[in-house]
């Protein structure tokens, strides 16, 4: 399971990586997560994230980075209020989390984003 | 000498409609350009909505072709995937397919004309949909005067130019074929003759492009196809049908002649219209008569009925929006969309085309929205199937794109400082420096 929580913490590092021409989705289904969705929770994800923090400047970025007209965002709203919002601007929606913490923030981001990716 | 005699009929036909169509619009007093960026927005009657979001209606529509999933989507700028359905194929093309622009998930910023496409396949059912490989040909953006307003070369999916004409130009001259990263290559030679509304009254101009060797050119539609055709317009004291005809129900073109439909109230002629189009006795290939012979009607009497046959048309078409999409084209299928637009049933609106927005997401297609500006994003499922260089090559073209139109560029997150910004955004904001282009002094533009 620690291995796969590694695979799934570095994937924008590894899909922004020169040498890789794999899309998101095929990273993490190579990561095995698919068949193991539910039984990967946020805490893991959190527990990993204490352990290396600098993910979490790479998952802020790949919220950035997106150029879809809907998907889930990572947003610092100032030190100590992060969120973690659904945009989807067709269907007026948004979805909103609030969180204190950064590391729980982006450990919620990540999970809510690689199931948003593995259903797509 | 037959084949003469058919075009020559066919030139008089297109004249003849031509000038109907230009009367029908005459009263559009919109700029040429804004109508070609006309946008259907999603609609509040969910059957529109169905038939904007469909993605199994060829089934419906072409018996031959059981496509479970037609659309072809290349992923192009401003979050319009490529949309391409095959339709009939016809003497001069092995395949002949119609294409428009799909933007988003229920949204049309484009309606283009039929685009004409070179295959190797030996007929339409052979004709694989699912890939996207080898669109090489001519995409055109009419505007509902059928004059052309962009033209865009492909090359095996690749845009390889593109142009942008211009209502007051009239010379050959004015064909400008904008390069792109490296500008034409060398296969692809472009013919063409500036349309010329005094000879042609449809705007057509004949346009073609030479690929390795085979040119094929801008097409009259076959006899049979002249056959669908129905006489009479506005002027005319009867919508009729052609005699060749045969297969038309007589019962129903007795139904469509104005004088019966003048004896006729207001509900009953949405009944009459619905009833026309929805009769299952007519087969699909002949709905396209239909629609043409209600269109006819609708221009004749419109003055006599004012808003209520403006309404019964609409309101009929509803259904046929689909029809039209798949089975006449695109710009007849606009002439069907702008008055169930304007009855309310469905929205246009004509987006500021003239700016674009980059920025860091969500951010900037929130400011695109409000703006009504131009900004690059795909549909999410496509964009995680795309590697970081597909993600970055569609990109580039929307920024190419952004480039050869001159839009003013406006940036959803103020930068002052390149060092401060990092990942596409920074990519982006790059590319642009490189091309010439600098940073406003409050951060807020990118300036020639």
């Amino acid at each position: 399971m620690k291995n796969i929580i590694s695979d799934l913490v570095s994937l924008p590092e590894r899909f922004y990586n020169l040498k890789n021409d794999k899309s998101i989705y095929a990273l993490l289904q190579d990561t095995g997560y698919f068949e193991i969705h539910n039984n990967v929770k946020e805490n893991e994800l959190e527990n990993y994230l204490i352990q290396f923090p600098e993910y979490i400047c790479q998952w802020k970025e790949w919220s950035e980075n997106k150029r879809t007209s809907s998907g889930w965002y990572f947003n610092e709203e100032d030190e100590n209020n992060y969120s973690v919002i659904f945009f989807d601007l067709n269907k007026n929606i948004k979805k909103n989390l609030k969180y204190t913490d950064i590391i729980k923030a982006c450990a919620a981001y990540i999970k809510i984003e690689i199931d948003s990716i593995r259903l797509s | 000498m037959r084949r003469k005699i058919e075009i020559i009929f066919l030139c008089l036909f297109v004249l003849t409609m031509g000038c109907q169509k230009e009367k029908l619009y005459s009263d559009t007093e919109e700029d040429i350009t804004e109508l070609a960026n006309l946008q259907l927005v999603k609609s509040n009657n969910p059957f529109v909505n169905e038939i904007v979001g469909s993605k199994t209606k060829s089934t419906v529509l072409n018996n031959k072709v059981e496509y479970e999933h037609p659309w072809l989507l290349d992923i192009e700028e401003d979050n319009k995937d490529r949309v391409i359905f095959c339709i009939e194929p016809d003497e001069d093309f092995i395949d002949r397919k119609m294409v428009y622009v799909k933007d988003g998930d229920h949204k049309f910023s484009y309606i283009i004309e039929r685009a004409y496409v070179f295959s190797e396949a030996p007929s339409v059912e052979d004709i694989k949909t699912d890939s996207i490989s080898t669109f090489t040909g001519i995409l055109t953006i009419y505007t509902s005067e059928e004059i052309p307003v962009y033209s865009y070369f492909y090359m095996k999916d690749e845009l390889v130019g593109e142009t942008n004409f211009s209502e007051k130009i009239n010379s050959t001259k004015s064909l400008k074929t904008a390069p792109i990263d490296g500008g034409m290559k060398d296969e692809v030679i472009v013919y063409g003759s500036k349309p010329n509304k005094s000879r042609s009254s449809s705007g057509r101009g004949v346009w073609f492009i030479k690929n390795g060797g085979r040119s094929k050119g801008f097409t009259t539609p076959s006899s049979r196809q002249q056959n669908k055709k129905i006489s009479g317009g506005s002027n005319s004291k009867y919508v009729t049908i052609p005699q060749r005809s045969e297969t038309f129900p007589r019962e129903l073109q007795a139904k469509i002649e104005l004088n019966y439909l003048r004896r006729m109230g207001d509900k009953d002629l949405v009944a009459i219209f619905k009833a026309l189009l929805n009769d299952s006795s007519i087969l699909e290939e002949n709905k396209g008569i239909v629609y043409i012979a209600i269109h006819n009607a609708y221009n004749a009497l419109k003055g006599e009925y004012m808003m209520s046959i403006s309404l019964a048309y609409a309101e009929a078409l509803k259904p046929l929006i689909d029809i039209a999409l798949f089975n006449i084209g695109g710009k007849i299928a606009f002439q069907i969309l702008e008055p169930v637009s304007k009855a309310g049933l469905i929205s246009l609106r004509i987006p500021q085309t003239n700016t674009t927005v980059l920025g860091k997401y969500p951010r900037y297609i929130e400011l695109a929205a409000k703006l009504n500006a131009r900004k690059f994003n795909v549909p999410t499922e496509i964009w995680n199937k795309m590697s970081r260089t597909e993600q970055w090559a569609a990109n580039v073209k929307f920024l190419n794109r952004t480039i050869i139109r001159g839009d003013k560029i406006i940036l959803s997150n103020p930068v002052k400082n390149l060092n401060s910004v990092s990942g596409y955004y920074r990519k982006e904001l790059e590319y642009f420096l490189k091309k010439g282009y600098r940073l406003s002094k409050d951060g807020t533009q990118l300036i020639k």
